[in-house]
């Protein structure tokens, strides 16, 4: 057959014409139910990244694309969503955001051969394990031992524990780290009462087990609504004792539905609003531009999870994903520098914090 | 140069002709008509947008109308504690409401009523403090009922729409299950021919032609058309719905603050912009074919009397006929 070289010309010239297809990135998180406030602040935090990449250019040339997926707080549909994440051909996923979620996703995504980054799951029994799973945030044992410090220091001996069944993975995880960390310390976990959110048991009853027990310090391992719900009663009940609570619930949200029933609030949390630094302060800006919302710590730790993920893209060149994400670190953080381990695990700053005047100030 | 027979020239001048003709006749069609289909669907798609907010805002305000008897009870003295067999009744039986609370003007919540089903205890739900919520404030600043964005609702822990009224220091609102609202606007956006979108004042998906897809979790605010109806500004002439480029248009709610994006197809995927194409096309090979069908019969109709000449002068020669 007799070659045309013009059609070849021509053939090549509208190839290179034609757009880069775009780079599809996953995220995965609940953005319905009890849980959407988390959810939201993550996927919002993916976006920013994902903007400031493809303002860069891209990666490769190639524009990226987040193909946003909601969990319901369900395990068939957390399977279902990753399933099909990888069927439409992303080349990784931002999330989950709950240890419970990560227990059914993680597993699916290892099987299709999806690397996993996490802004904010952190139970201990994803640690040290050489898989496709990572995560942006230090792991519970971290942030319950600073924690139980943070308690012990201020004088708390004796604390009582209520905490959220429907996220068992973390809750119980962060329960039992904290109580480890706290007794080694000389405290004594006095009651520890389980519930389950979303259920007809009332938060009277839990409350009045805590009280039963005549501790001098609550620690609610719950989301952020239950953590209002569960202060509310306290108070109601005569229960003035320090309130402690965990990362889940430090959300922007519980300043909202809060108000001043959670003034004193004490929460340890990788996440410093008050941050002063050009970069964080470029990043509220466009936030609350963009979203007309404040950032939360999910928001932060979405942005930085999804940053180093296209970043090890970027750098990836022969090498799996998994190996690029472990070798291109340290990572600039928009709060601090972070790196992960062999395993994919990340140890981040944690501050302690506790709500004044309906804000979080660091005060540890 | 190639010498061509008379007639052939002539069937050729006049096939040509009447190509000429239709092209130019075409071309001035499609350069008028079209960028005035275009004119028109942008304008068909802000006149859609317009309609689904008067009728959405209409059922909306149904809803609405069901705290305005509440709100004037609250507003007589010490009529607070009274008032709970009337939110009662009203989440039981108006439907709409999942949960209607009255707060005081401290923002702590004096009444509760859930709707049935409902796993929330209200007595548990008394003493909250809404001082803090963005919804209470802006009905402590308003004189006009107030509804809120897509927001995560403290009584049902659900995502919710509140609409807030006041009466003196009183503050009354009522939440309604996004399901709901879906629900009202899509019974509105079904009946539109076009491809819609609703978004709340943040961006935020409510309701539209993309339920099931990804799009419907993401934030819309970077798209030309929402940004420019967040900023008040003329929409750019096309958008990006469906996978489909269409000619937008957009209106938002008053009551609501809410987007109504609608997408009228642009292109050839546009009846009228397709139909003018095609009838340009079919004219112009209508042309084609009449001018080719007559050009040569036509031509040996002008040729006859030259033939006539020509056989005439061969007379002399002995070659007549």
């Amino acid at each position: 057959m007799k070659t045309r070289p013009w059609l070849f010309a021509l053939l090549l010239t509208l190839t290179a014409c034609a757009p880069p297809e775009p780079l599809k990135l996953g995220f995965l998180a609940g953005l319905s139910g009890r849980g959407a406030d988390l959810g939201t602040a993550g996927r919002n935090g993916a976006l920013l990244a994902v903007d400031a990449v493809n303002a860069q250019g891209g990666i490769h040339g190639r524009p990226v694309e987040l193909l946003v997926r909601d969990n319901e707080q369900s395990a068939e549909t957390t399977v279902a969503a990753v399933e099909k994440l990888a069927a439409d051909g992303v080349v990784a996923i931002i999330g989950p955001l709950l240890s419970s979620v990560a227990q059914t996703a993680v597993p699916v995504a290892d099987k299709l051969g999806l690397v996993m980054v996490s802004p904010s799951v952190t139970a201990s029994e994803f640690a040290n394990k050489d898989d496709l799973f990572f995560r942006v945030a230090s792991t519970t044992s971290d942030n319950t031992r600073r924690s139980a410090e943070a308690q012990y220091a201020r004088g708390l001996r004796r604390i009582a524990i209520a905490y959220d069944l429907s996220n068992r993975a973390y809750t119980t995880d962060w329960k039992n780290e904290f109580r480890q960390a706290f007794e080694q310390l000389g405290g004594q976990i006095v009651a520890t009462v389980e519930f389950t959110s979303g259920q007809d048991t009332g938060y009277a009853d839990v409350v009045r087990q805590l009280g039963q027990a005549r501790p001098d310090g609550l620690l609610l391992i719950a989301n952020a609504i239950d953590t209002v719900h569960l202060i509310r009663q306290a108070r109601n009940q005569g229960l003035a004792q320090p309130v402690i609570g965990v990362t889940w619930a430090a959300t922007e949200q519980l300043l909202e539905l809060g108000g001043r029933t959670i003034e004193g609030f004490n929460v340890t949390q990788f996440f410093n609003r008050e941050d002063s630094s050009p970069r964080y302060v470029a990043f509220r800006e466009a936030y609350r531009t963009r979203f007309r919302q404040e950032p939360g710590f999910v928001s932060v730790t979405s942005y930085d999870a999804t940053r180093a993920t296209l970043e090890a893209l970027q750098r990836q060149g022969k090498q799996s994903l998994k190996q690029a994400l472990l070798a291109s670190g340290p990572y600039q953080g928009l709060q601090d520098e972070w790196n992960f381990d062999r395993f994919g695990d990340a140890r981040r700053r944690a501050y302690v914090t506790e709500v004044r005047n309906g804000r979080f100030v660091v005060t540890d | 140069m190639r010498a061509w027979r008379l007639r052939t020239s002539l069937i050729l001048l006049l096939a040509l002709t009447t190509l000429v003709a239709a092209i130019i006749v075409g071309a001035a069609i499609l350069t008028i008509r079209l960028p005035q289909i275009q004119q028109e669907a942008s304008a068909r798609a802000k006149e859609s947008a317009t309609q689904l907010v008067q009728l959405t805002e209409y059922f909306i305000g149904g809803i609405e109308a069901q705290l305005v008897p509440l709100a004037h009870l609250a507003a007589q003295p010490g009529a607070l504690t009274s008032l709970q067999p009337h939110l009662d009744a009203l989440v039981r039986q108006g439907g709409s409401f999942e949960a209607i609370y009255i707060a005081n003007g401290d923002g702590l919540t004096k009444a509760v009523a859930l709707a049935p089903g409902h796993h929330g205890k209200p007595s548990e739900l008394l003493g909250a403090d809404l001082s803090a919520k963005t919804l209470y404030r802006a009905v402590r600043q308003s004189a006009q009922p107030v509804w809120s964005d897509k927001y995560l609702s403290i009584i049902s822990g659900e995502l919710a729409f509140g609409v807030g009224l006041h009466a003196g220091d009183i503050i009354i609102i009522g939440e309604v299950r996004t399901q709901r609202i879906v629900d009202i606007v899509q019974a509105f956006t079904a009946q539109t021919q076009y491809p819609v979108i609703v978004l709340d004042s943040r961006a935020e998906w409510i309701a539209g032609d993309r339920e099931g897809n990804g799009e419907t979790h993401i934030n819309w605010a970077d798209r030309p058309t929402i940004h420019a109806a967040l900023a008040g500004e003329s929409p750019p002439p096309t958008m990006s719905i469906a996978g489909r480029t269409m000619h937008s248009g957009y209106a938002l709610s008053p009551r609501l603050g809410w987007i109504f994006a609608t997408g009228v197809p642009g292109g050839m995927a546009n009846p009228a912009y397709r139909n003018t194409v095609i009838f340009v096309i079919f004219s112009l090979f209508g042309a084609i074919a009449v001018g080719l069908l007559l050009a040569p019969l036509w031509a040996a109709r002008m040729l006859r009397p030259i033939n006539l000449f020509s056989s005439v002068g061969r007379c002399p020669t002995g070659r007549c006929g």
